[in-house]
């Protein structure tokens, strides 16, 4: 028999989670029931936090805040969020289809914590951090929470509460793409965010975050490393596309070979690289 | 007992129910008020035959908990309209042949009549991205596509 408890507030839903570490959150459930289906009468107990007003905050600003309530589908149609941060509305926008974009949230896309979850590399290359509550209020970088597929360091008594990044400068581009079998519906074949920061007609800085080539969300730090500094009236990219093979580490599933995910990581990288760029009003070539 | 008092207001009446804590949307809505217009596919998200708007937004009542939806408003497709006098869409539906086994239609009618709240005047491609999380094995989509179109167009 399963207990549901729906807490009012979040102070209330940490001491219920501390005291029933084995209850299982649910937000928006796409995750949770499938995984459960068949099995639904298996949950011995669920907190429901679909309704906790604090998680379903945006905050904008020079420091953005997203609650882990927010829906993708409410990610993907904020205006603010659309005009400074286009490449996480990009990965909201690309989550299943309506329905699922309308129960789906931040927090569960991040706690599930597939390879392939499209909220996760743009907010990796945002440089996005994860705040907990629990029995100490945590935050840790984003890109050292996943430990593996479905695997996080979140602890029984925590939940996620938000992510925080700083909103990117004038100066800095981003881009998301996603490669999958149809346009609707479809789990990331491969995928790549990219957030690149000009100065001076050079790539100064950037960051690149690939999904679904790796057991988590792969930052490609060796390849950002051959790309910084460089000019972008001379870029060349091949030696940054050699060593971004080097740095993933695709595998053969039912939405593709490990091979062709190679192929396509390059191809949509090399895409989001110049799209990137472009998105600042600066052409390049490469 | 373990059952957990909701109330529901359904087509615009209120109910006053007793659920389980596991029990789907869908089951509430087929099993205890025998609203059978609401079919269940694939039981997982995929296909949008279970989809119904819940406060005002589309989602499949594969993914919802009853137990989630206290006090909340739901449409299904019996609320549409009545067998004397149908909504524009399911008339639509009828006049462009948009159906043919019906599986996927009360969940394609409800997409249809989400987007069309929210954007009244969509573009072929809208309407494909309205209609994207319902699964046709019949029709090719076209005639689905277009009894929207029309319906759009007579709503204005
Ligand atoms: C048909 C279909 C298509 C999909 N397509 C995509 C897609 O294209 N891209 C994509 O990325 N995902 C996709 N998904 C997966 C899913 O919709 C997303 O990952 C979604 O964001 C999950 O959020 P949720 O609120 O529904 O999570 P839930 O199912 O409620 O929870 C998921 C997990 O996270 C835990 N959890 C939830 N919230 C918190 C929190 N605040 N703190 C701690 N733990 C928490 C739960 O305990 C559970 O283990 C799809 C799912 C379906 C069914
Ligand atoms: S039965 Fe709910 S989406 Fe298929
Ligand atoms: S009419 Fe048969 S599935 Fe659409």
């Amino acid at each position: 028999m399963t207990v549901y408890f729906a807490p009012s507030a979040l102070t209330e839903a940490v001491a219920y989670k501390k005291a029933n570490p084995a209850t299982k959150i649910i937000a928006g459930g796409t995750d949770l029931l499938v995984k459960f289906y068949e099995e639904l009468d298996s949950l011995a107990g669920l907190m429901d936090i679909s309704r906790l007003a604090e998680l379903k905050v945006v905050r904008t600003g020079e420091e953005v805040f997203i609650g882990a309530g927010v829906t993708h589908e409410e990610i993907a149609d904020h205006p603010w969020l659309q005009e400074n941060v286009a490449l996480l509305c990009q990965g909201a926008a690309e989550v299943g289809g309506p329905q699922i974009r309308n129960r789906g949230t931040l927090g569960g896309n991040l706690a599930n914590a597939s390879p392939a979850a499209d909220l996760a590399a743009p907010l990796i290359a945002l440089g996005a951090t994860v705040e907990l509550a629990g029995a100490q209020p945590a935050a840790l970088p984003l890109e050292d929470f996943f430990t593996g597929p479905g695997q996080t360091k979140l602890q029984p008594d925590q939940i996620i509460t938000g992510v925080k990044f700083a909103r990117p400068g004038a100066n800095q581009g981003g881009a998301y793409l996603k490669l999958g079998k149809r346009k609707a519906m479809a789990i990331a074949t491969a995928s790549v965010a990219v957030l690149v920061t000009l100065e001076k007609g050079c790539l100064a800085d950037l960051c690149i975050c690939l999904g679904s080539v790796a057991p988590v969300p792969r930052r490609a730090k060796k390849t950002e490393d051959i790309l910084r500094g460089q000019k972008l009236s001379s870029l060349d990219l091949g030696p940054a596309l050699v060593q971004l093979q080097a740095e993933i580490s695709p595998i053969d599933d039912i939405r593709g070979t490990a091979q062709y995910r190679r192929q396509g990581a390059e191809v949509i990288f090399r895409r989001a690289l110049l799209q990137a760029i472009n998105n600042l009003g600066v052409e390049v070539n490469g | 007992m373990n059952k957990l008092p909701i109330t529901l207001t359904v087509n615009g009446r209120d109910y006053r129910l007793e659920v389980e804590a596991n029990e789907r949307l869908l089951d509430t809505l087929r099993q205890q008020l025998r609203l059978t217009g609401t079919k269940e596919g694939c039981s997982v998200g995929e296909c949008g035959a279970c989809s119904v708007i819940l406060n005002g937004d589309l989602v499949n009542s594969c993914m919802v908990l009853s137990a989630q939806c206290d006090g909340a408003q739901v449409e299904t497709v019996e609320g549409l309209g009545t067998a004397d006098k149908l909504h524009p869409l399911q008339q639509a539906f009828i006049e462009h042949n948009a159906v043919q086994c019906g599986f996927c239609t009360p969940g394609m009618l409800m997409a249809a009549k989400a987007l069309l709240a929210k954007n009244p005047d969509p573009s072929e491609e809208d309407i494909r991205q309205g209609l994207s999380g319902v699964l046709c094995r019949c029709t090719g989509y076209q005639q689905i596509v277009d009894a929207v179109k029309a319906a759009a167009k007579e709503g204005k």
